[in-house]
């Protein structure tokens, strides 16, 4: 805020890190926030705890999470890229390719379709993980030959 | 707080007669970079102690260059109009980082929420069910009701059986906009007499 403001002189209306080129000092005090490049150039926030320790990445280049939309990725400090979305009417072998490009360390399906008197609701495996793909898995069942999948993912 | 002016320094300024002014600007200047900052007369000058945000105006807008990124906060609106921080990337694109101590968790335990850049919230935890003799379905409520679309849920038995197979669920029609219920249908092993816990994690809109 300005120096001729009437009130709150001295805060912030918003913080502009420039990129750093080393990661700061920290002393057993202090800890940092500060602009990086990531290895695409992209300006990203870090964290740096007290006495030098390791920095952690907080942010990721680019984020999709329209509300609604069928297939959407949001982060988390690491950086980890969380996938989440449902993949209607899969078919069993069905690849999925998960964007952005990300090397998948989790993949959780839930299968929303169930067949049968009683109701049972064949679990669906991802299979074939690599990258940022995986495949769309479940035993053979002749009674449902598509599937509405929610899938959770995570990668780095 | 002493306050600046800008009237000082003035070409005219006889410095003999206007040391006074002068020293209240440099005191104000002073003043202002104390304030969050670790002050210029002390060790580690500049440091941040902390960096409070004053609510950015809604219409208003300021630049994040390439190489750069920005944090500010903002009047969330649709949050009960509360403040929220926002991450702005490089070229313009901001989003909210934080939705966070807005809502208040029934004091249920073993549900927890938190949440993740982008306006998702992460509903997980665990949930006790059973399936009654004649009942068709349970209703899992969310809490907090903010919900404007599921991304994706998962509810996983935790019992020690082998034979017990997730449950259906289906997604209740919004009320008002907003997704407060999935039933929950008994699968294999899930049917009546076999209470069991189911572990779940869901991904929402707000």
């Amino acid at each position: 805020m300005p120096l001729t403001s009437n009130s709150n002189i001295g805060l912030h209306t918003s913080m502009n890190f420039r990129p750093q080129t080393v990661d700061p000092t920290t002393t057993a005090s202090q800890v940092a926030l500060y602009n990086k490049l990531d290895s695409n150039n992209i300006p990203e926030l870090f964290f740096r705890p007290s006495s030098n320790q390791t920095p952690i990445q907080l942010t990721y280049p680019s984020i999709s999470t329209p509300t609604g939309a069928v297939q959407q990725y949001t982060f988390c400090a690491g950086p980890f890229v969380i996938y989440g979305g449902l993949i209607a009417n899969a078919t069993n072998g069905q690849p999925i390719t998960l964007t952005p490009t990300s090397t998948l360390i989790y993949v959780g399906l839930t299968n929303a379709t169930s067949i049968g008197n009683p109701v049972l609701v064949r679990s669906a495996i991802p299979t074939n993980i690599s990258g940022s793909s995986f495949t769309i898995s479940w035993q053979n069942d002749p009674q449902a030959t598509l599937k509405n999948i929610y899938y959770l993912a995570i990668g780095k | 707080m002493t306050f600046y002016d800008t009237g000082v320094p003035n070409v005219k300024d006889i410095f003999a007669s206007s040391q006074d002014p002068f020293l209240k600007n440099f005191k104000a200047i002073y003043d202002a970079f104390a304030v969050n900052h670790i002050a210029l007369d002390k060790t580690n000058a500049g440091n941040h102690f902390n960096a409070q945000m004053v609510e950015f105006p809604n219409d208003a807008k300021f630049t994040t260059n390439v190489g750069e990124i920005s944090l500010f906060c903002k009047n969330s609106g649709s949050f009960n109009n509360m403040d929220q921080l926002y991450l702005q990337y490089q070229g313009g694109n901001f989003f909210p980082l934080t939705t966070y101590q807005i809502y208040t968790l029934k004091s249920v335990p073993d549900r927890f929420f938190t949440c993740l850049p982008g306006k998702v919230l992460c509903y997980f935890g665990i949930v006790d069910i059973n399936f009654a003799q004649g009942v068709q379905f349970l209703t899992f409520s969310l809490f907090p009701k903010v919900a404007r679309s599921i991304i994706s849920l998962n509810f996983i038995p935790l019992g020690t059986s082998t034979t017990q197979f997730p449950p259906l669920t289906t997604i209740t029609v919004p009320e008002g906009g907003i997704i407060s219920k999935i039933n929950l249908f008994p699968s294999g092993g899930l049917g009546s007499s076999n209470p069991t816990k189911l572990g779940y994690i869901i991904l929402a809109n707000i």
